[in-house]
């Protein structure tokens, strides 16, 4: 009930009450917030609507959102304001709420009513233009079009960035200042006699993980592949210790076409040497591609191999648990996004699903960006005791 | 009286060569007013820092900045102790009769003390701003320490003790936005947006820095400016690049533009290759929202 208009006769009252609005509308303005602007008030002569927007607005927004939403919310308020004036509300019927207290339904007042009862599709829509973030981070990948794709790579590039510089407990040597070694301090002083004369310093070491990308593009994930090729794009640049495949029927390794640092000449690289977009998906045969052709080179306990499929098989399955069971027990874990895992009544019922399932630490969605936000969570999570996962 | 204060802090900036709305004048104002940290957030090169530089000018205070960056931590935010310089002191004064005690308290002392820029601002007499620059490069662990000096202006060192601030410095917070920040640091400022000039403000900035500019080359200089940050771009450009652009072609002594010079001199506003390659393909298609005649096209 934040939301309500009522007449004040006070400035001081309409600036409290404004504050009280604006809280409805997500704003969290404690009591000092509110009493700077008060005395921001008193500071300023103001001669114009325009001045009073700005005081407030200085001293009551904190967020670029809530900046750019203020000059809408504060005409609103005001112009509502003056409509409960005119219509002969008492001053001393200050606890009635103005829309209750006009009984004809004129339409200025069902923006009063909007406040009261929340959402509203208008505020909605308001919220969806200001917060781009909020609004593509909830919406699957397979529903975005061309101008939110860039958007959308600039958000991966920030979510690949957070996983490169997650920190580990183990420390290594370094020139900045940060922790001294008092181990390493005495250990190489001793050659000065003991005297401690050179100073050694450590840091945490930064991630040591090697990452294996394996991507379906076969016809059922076309939808999504637009979006995931941005994605592995932006993680080869942000992140040198990763490999990535893409397979329909047969296995790519895409790395260096991926490096160029010209998306559309990368992308010309990929069409080029990758000849079965969205294709028919044989996900046994690709993995067991990888393992006799790769897996010596990548697989290996510190590895983590991601898997990009819906788990639609049409090849061999039993080639399929032969080839997970293999990359599970030679690697250290293994993930495998599914963007139809997304969806409330998802169940892992498909038939290559199915029998990867024991061989997978960790099934997750990839649909929107939130949940592409969790992956750092799961890269750096440890496995679960091995006893547990076969059954 | 108050309202001349604030026209007096509008001429300041104004004399600064600063352009200033009355929005910034007023968050200047407002936060000198109300002893309040102005933290101000925008695109890169919209003169966010300029603010604090122009500031410290027209109070005629010392500016004392702090650049973060990843990584920082106390020791070079703060202070720290001249650690060789204390080594070759006891060196020197081995064999000497001097008591531990003695010894101790001469090498924990002012002289030992390397001042970072928080600790310098907060022991000088006079007045200060201090500039907190890119914040959000900082790590969250050094916002929380931020919080408690910004509300109790005190630092303590455990070898000498408490220092007090002797006059509260003006404080001017930066962000470009790379990473959120707290709730709590945000309660404790006021915050101002800052977004790219509109044309008005941009031709005025324009004209005021590079006075002997041509009329003609500067309206298009800023309207091209105000549509190419219409473009995707990898990096939108902002005022600095405006300026180093208008300053290079009225070097050249050029009354407007045309497509060859734009193509020429691209590498001043974008710098990134990507963005210099689209923006040329797109040229002929800028300069007619801008309503210069390409001449490849006459």
């Amino acid at each position: 009930m934040e939301g309500f208009v009522s007449r004040r006769t006070s400035l001081t009252e309409h600036i409290i009450s404004f504050c009280r609005y604006l809280r409805g509308h997500g704003y969290s303005i404690g009591p000092d917030t509110q009493s700077d602007a008060l005395r921001a008030m008193t500071l300023v002569r103001i001669n114009s609507w325009n001045d009073l927007c700005t005081v407030l607005k200085l001293t009551l927004t904190k967020t670029k959102k809530q900046a750019a939403e203020f000059d809408k919310l504060f005409d609103t308020y005001w112009r509502e304001l003056n409509k409960a004036v005119d219509s002969k509300v008492k001053p001393s019927d200050e606890a009635a709420q103005a829309p209750k207290s006009s009984p004809g339904k004129k339409p200025s007042f069902d923006a009063l009513k909007n406040w009261l009862y929340g959402n509203t599709v208008e505020e909605q829509q308001e919220m969806a233009l200001y917060s781009d973030q909020v609004s593509l981070s909830q919406k699957d990948f397979a529903a975005f079009t061309d101008d939110e794709l860039w958007e959308l790579k600039n958000i991966i590039r920030k979510i690949a960035k957070s996983i490169v510089n997650r920190k580990m407990r183990r420390f290594v040597v370094t020139p900045e200042h940060k922790n001294v070694d008092l181990r390493r301090i005495i250990r190489n002083n001793l050659k000065r006699g003991g005297e401690i004369v050179d100073l050694y310093y450590k840091k945490n070491k930064e991630t040591d993980l090697n990452l294996v990308i394996l991507c379906d593009v076969s016809k059922s994930m076309a939808l999504y592949s637009r979006f995931l090729i941005q994605f592995l794009y932006a993680f080869q640049h942000v992140y040198s210790r990763i490999e990535t495949f893409v397979f329909s029927t047969s296995l790519y390794h895409v790395s260096p076409q991926l490096g160029n640092k010209n998306f559309e000449l990368a992308l010309k690289g990929l069409t080029k040497s990758v000849n079965h977009w969205a294709g028919g998906t044989k996900i046994g045969q690709s993995l067991n591609d990888f393992i006799q052709n790769h897996g010596q080179h990548y697989l290996s306990k510190k590895a983590v191999v991601v898997i990009v499929s819906d788990g639609w098989d049409t090849g061999d399955i039993s080639l399929l648990k032969q080839s997970m069971e293999d990359i599970y027990s030679t690697s250290g874990k293994v993930i495998w996004l599914n963007p139809l895992a997304g969806a409330p009544d998802f169940k892992p019922d498909v038939a290559g699903m199915k029998c990867a399932l024991p061989y997978i630490d960790i099934l997750a969605p990839v649909h929107n960006i939130e949940s592409l936000k969790k992956l750092p969570g799961y890269l750096f999570k440890t496995r679960r005791k091995r006893e547990g996962v076969r059954n | 009286m108050q309202s001349e204060k604030l026209s007096h802090v509008e001429s300041l900036l104004n004399s600064q060569g600063y352009i200033t709305d009355r929005k910034i004048a007023m968050s200047v104002f407002l936060s000198m007013q109300l002893n309040k940290p102005l933290l101000v957030e925008g695109p890169a090169g919209v003169g966010k820092t300029e603010i604090a530089k122009v500031m410290s000018q027209a109070l005629k205070a010392k500016l004392i900045r702090l650049q973060c960056y990843e990584g920082l931590d106390a020791n070079h935010a703060i202070y720290e102790w001249n650690y060789q310089r204390q080594l070759l002191h006891l060196k020197m004064e081995e064999g000497g009769d001097k008591s531990i005690e003695e010894k101790e308290n001469s090498i924990f002392s002012d002289r030992f003390l390397l001042k970072r820029p928080l600790l310098e601002a907060i022991s000088q007499e006079g007045p200060t701003v201090l500039l907190i620059d890119e914040v959000d490069r900082a790590d969250e662990a050094f916002e929380s320490f931020l919080l408690e000096l910004l509300s109790d202006w005190q630092i303590s060192i455990p070898e000498i003790g408490t220092i007090k601030a002797g006059s509260i410095p003006r404080v001017v917070i930066t962000s470009n936005s790379i990473r959120e920040l707290s709730e709590a640091l945000r309660r404790r400022c006021l915050y101002l947006w800052i977004d790219f000039p509109d044309f008005e403000k941009e031709i005025a900035i324009i004209k005021r820095k590079v006075p002997d500019i041509d009329e003609k080359l500067a309206k298009q200089i800023t309207l091209f400016m105000q549509e190419i940050r219409k473009m995707k771009l990898e990096k939108i450009p902002g005022v600095a690049e405006t300026m180093d652009w208008a300053m290079a072609l009225a070097a050249l002594h050029l009354s407007s533009l045309d497509q060859s010079i734009v193509e020429d001199t691209l590498g001043i506003i974008l710098k990134d290759w990507q963005d210099i390659r689209n923006t040329q393909d797109s040229l002929s298609e800028l300069f007619e929202k801008v309503g210069v005649s390409s001449k490849l096209n006459a």
